[in-house]
């Protein structure tokens, strides 16, 4: 079945029973602690229980009492005796020694908050109807666990599968489904006990009665076999008269047995219901299984979770839902969506913002509502890949109406992927789409599809800007994340350094930071132009002296590679400092750090943070002019007897490595070594070298157990491209 | 010696003879209940004994078998008596678990002398969850005759048999 039948039962589901849901799951955890203090006030003696036999038991008694009622072994392993007494202590129910028979201590009357808290959750105090309602709750709980157990085996692509590492691009789903795959037992379990007991409460069991056997007398005196572990109760005869029995219930069987000779009169097992519902007692309840307990509760808390983030989600889906201005006849621009969980969704909605708040005619769709586009002449495909590589549930008939409908116009297309490149089919769909589209000569590709690792925005943007600044539409997508509530913090103009190598101008800045800002190398300083709202972002190195170095390539027509070009010594600049944890120097082990062109900064100053640990650098840039930049830098390091090995890529002049890729490629053994011993790897730079760079570091791991998409999961690769 | 042994036995035993002849004859004295449900489908019944004076009126409790109180405004005629009743001790030492269906319970209490064959009764009211409320499913005659029989069955309520003999 397909996984929006699951995704929408899922949903519905949990909308259904909500409410009730919470209840049940908020005094579930109070409940469950219950077992555990009956456990650790339980005067039980355990040992004793399978030791003893009621024969040893039933004379003490018999001594000890007037009268004996009846015995009862609790599930926490208490003998509870009802007796008349010699005297007012003795008299009544209460817990007995099993050794002894003599009493050791009162029965605590049931606390009233607990019978509370149980009545709000087994009725809502509103009895048979309450009941009714947390029943159907409960038994929709079971049904929600199947689909959502269904659903992770889709994701997953098969059971085989189901325990595999989950990527994380969504906090609230990530935990949904981490948390999901590990309590689906213990919930299915409890769900199915909870259920069972709610049908039998509505006495929907079918009840079969069980033959009674009736026994010849053979004057064994049974109780000699009869260990108290085995015991539920056991009712004493009524009155001398032979017609009264003894009456004992075992886990599995009742007997009837003869007051004087002891023997077995009749037997009579319990049926399967009953033993069915002992059992879900036990499994919903947790009674007597404290250990049971605490999981019941554990899970309790995750249904709460469950219900948190399964709101998160499912709210994130729906805003990402979006309403189109102009109709599929009218636009010029069409943007279609592939998306699984809405996150592409939501790029799609900003970019259509973006392009509308600029007069353009835009409709946005997905992917599988794909027709005939008369005015357009723009076409923007945007497209996660689902599972192994799949099309994403919404775009699955997309590549079949292409090849069915045609276009009145050729559509200039570009598409663009979103996908994490932990996963070895990163936007493998995408890839797939862009080759159909090429093939198909209604489309006119704009360029190679644009690839996204895990949602960058910025990269997002990059390609939209490039798209955008191609086809002269005017566009204005605004930075993901602007703080205007953030605090500008003044920066001053240290140090500047330029370098033209020929191709192209790149400058290096140092700033001192003029208000107290805390920051390594690797965070982010976000910069706008005067006059500009929009910030960018420039990875950030540390000078010795504590400064912050930006290196820069200047692009003529960018307005803020200008605006900072034109900065002279002493002058100030206001900037916003972002703390980029994902790209910061990691403390143990050696690391390996791979740059081309201006994406060295960020490295410079990583260079002289723990000492102990043993840094490789493999540099890229066109001409070796260019390093000068960073040559000072560099010796400041080397001269504070750190062993940093620098090795160079030089591309446009005679050179044994002309890329980094090619440096990674002769050093492959060192690389292998080095990731075999947790070191990590750190790239930054251009996209491309990121691509070449991965390449080659999946031929350097590929006899051996290493995976590429295991380590960039797992942080031991880090990557800051653009 | 021995005459003076033989005669300390006649003498216990006359008055042992004597006390228990008492007893029966009074009617008076601790007893033991035994109270059988039927079959019936639903959750545990709720069995309240009271002694009944001749007017009808309760005069107390002597054992609940049902612990919570959530369920007592369910045994209405009770109920009020309980609730109108401050002067009578908590139900604490005379409240024990509630009977499952077709299950059995045994309870004791004492029934005074003084009620005996002055028109009280005992009587039993029962309830179950969300089914029919039986004010008076079983009751018992406290007269000298009647309190022999020691059996007593149950005919339109939960309850199949009371049983009644003194401890």
């Amino acid at each position: 079945m397909a996984s929006s039948f699951w995704r929408y039962s899922h949903l519905i589901l949990a909308l259904l029973s909500s409410v009730f849901l919470f209840i049940a799951a908020a005094t579930g955890i109070i409940l469950s602690a219950e077992p555990v203090i009956q456990q650790a006030q339980s005067p039980a003696e355990k040992a004793a229980l399978d030791t003893l036999t009621l024969s040893d038991l039933i004379p003490k008694l018999k001594n000890e009492y007037i009268e004996v009622f009846s015995v009862e072994v609790e599930k926490e392993g208490a003998v509870k005796v009802d007796v008349i007494g010699f005297d007012e202590e003795t008299d009544g129910a209460f817990y007995i020694h099993p050794a002894t028979a003599k009493k050791s201590a009162e029965i605590e009357p049931k606390s009233d908050f607990f019978e509370w808290v149980t009545a709000l959750h087994r009725s809502l105090f509103m009895h048979n109807s309450g009941r009714i309602i947390m029943g159907i709750t409960v038994f929709l709980l079971l049904l929600m666990a199947t689909s959502g157990i269904a659903l992770v085996i889709k994701s997953t692509n098969g059971l085989k599968h189901i325990f595999t590492r989950l990527k994380k691009h969504n906090e609230a789903q990530y935990f949904h489904t981490v948390l999901g795959r590990w309590s689906f037992i213990p919930i299915m379990v409890m769900a199915f006990g909870g259920t069972i007991m709610f049908l039998d409460t509505q006495g929907l069991l079918e009840k079969e009665v069980p033959s009674s056997s009736v026994k010849e007398s053979n004057n064994k005196n049974i109780f000699e076999d009869i260990l108290l572990s085995e015991v539920v109760t056991l009712n004493f005869p009524f009155s001398s008269d032979e017609t009264d029995f003894f009456e004992l219930e075992l886990h599995d069987k009742n007997l009837k047995i003869h007051q004087y000779t002891n023997s077995v009169v009749s037997d009579t097992p319990k049926s399967n219901t009953e033993q069915l519902v002992n059992l879900s007692e036990t499994l919903h309840t947790g009674r007597g299984q404290f250990i049971w307990a605490i999981i019941l509760g554990l899970i309790s808390i995750n249904l709460i979770y469950f219900m948190y983030s399964g709101t998160k989600i499912a709210w994130n889906r729906i805003s990402s839902k979006t309403r189109n201005k102009f109709g599929a006849e009218d636009a010029e621009i069409i943007i279609l969506v592939g998306s699984e969980n809405g996150s592409t969704k939501k790029f799609a909605l900003q970019l259509f913002k973006a392009l509308i708040s600029k007069g353009n005619t835009v409709f946005v769709d997905e992917m599988n509502a794909y027709q005939a586009y008369p005015k357009a002449k723009h076409l923007l495909v945007l497209t996660s890949t689902y599972g192994d590589g799949e099309a994403p549930f919404k775009a699955r008939k997309f590549l079949d109406k292409v090849n069915e409908i045609s276009q009145p116009n050729t559509l200039s297309t570009y598409v663009i992927g979103f996908g994490s490149m932990s996963y070895p089919q990163f936007c493998q769909y995408a890839i797939d789409v862009h080759e159909a589209l090429a093939n198909n000569r209604q489309f006119d590709l704009f360029a190679p599809p644009f690839l996204i690792d895990k949602q960058s925005f910025t990269s997002f943007k990059l390609a939209i800007d490039e798209w955008a600044k191609q086809h002269k539409i005017s566009i204005d997508l605004p930075n993901e994340e602007d703080h205007p509530s953030q605090e500008k913090s003044n920066f001053e103009i240290v140090r500047k350094e330029i370098v033209d190598d020929g191709y192209s101008t790149t400058f290096t800045l140092s700033l001192k930071p003029l208000n107290h800002n805390k920051f390594q190398a690797g965070d982010l300083l976000a910069i706008a132009p005067p006059e500009e709202e929009h910030v960018r972002y420039y990875s950030m190195g540390k000078t010795h002296d504590g400064n912050i170095l930006l290196s820069i390539k200047k692009h003529d027509l960018g307005k803020c590679s200008t605006y900072l070009f034109k900065q002279e010594l002493g002058d100030k600049i206001r900037g916003i400092i972002k703390i980029n944890k994902s790209f910061h120097l990691p403390k143990n082990n050696d690391v390996i750090l791979i740059a081309n062109g201006t994406g060295i900064a960020p490295f410079l100053g990583m260079n002289s943070m723990y000492t102990n640990q043993k840094k490789t650098f493999y540099l890229g840039g066109r001409t070796k002019d260019g390093f000068k930049l960073y040559h000072h830098l560099i010796q400041e390091n080397s001269s504070k007897e750190q062993f940093n090995t620098l090795h160079f890529a030089i591309s446009k002049e005679e050179s044994e490595c002309k890329y980094v890729q090619d440096l990674i490629r002769k050093h492959k053994h060192e690389v292998l070594e080095h990731l075999k011993n947790k070191g990590s790897i750190m790239i930054c730079g251009s996209l491309k070298m990121r691509d070449g760079v991965l390449e080659e570091l999946k031929q350097c791991v590929s006899n051996s157990n290493l995976k590429i998409e295991n380590l960039i999961e797992k942080g031991k690769i880090k990557m800051d491209c653009y | 010696m021995k005459r003076l042994s033989i005669l300390g036995l006649f003498v216990v035993l006359t008055i042992s003879l004597t006390s228990f002849v008492n007893k029966v004859n009074s009617g008076g004295g601790d007893y033991k209940c035994l109270i059988q449900l039927k079959n019936y489908q639903g959750e545990g019944a709720y069995v309240v004994i009271s002694l009944i004076d001749n007017e009808g009126e309760y005069v107390k409790t002597l054992r609940v078998l049902g612990d919570d109180r959530e369920w007592y405004p369910d045994l209405p005629a009770w109920n009020t008596f309980r609730e109108k009743n401050r002067f009578q001790p908590r139900l604490d030492g005379i409240t024990g678990a509630s009977i499952g269906s077709g299950e059995r319970s045994v309870v004791s209490f004492t029934l005074e002398e003084q009620y005996i064959d002055k028109g009280y009764t005992l009587r039993f009211e029962t309830s179950v969850e969300d089914k029919k409320y039986h004010k008076e499913d079983v009751v018992i005659d406290l007269s000298k005759d009647n309190l022999s029989k020691g059996k007593y069955e149950g005919e339109k309520g939960y309850i199949r048999m009371i049983r009644l003999i003194p401890v």
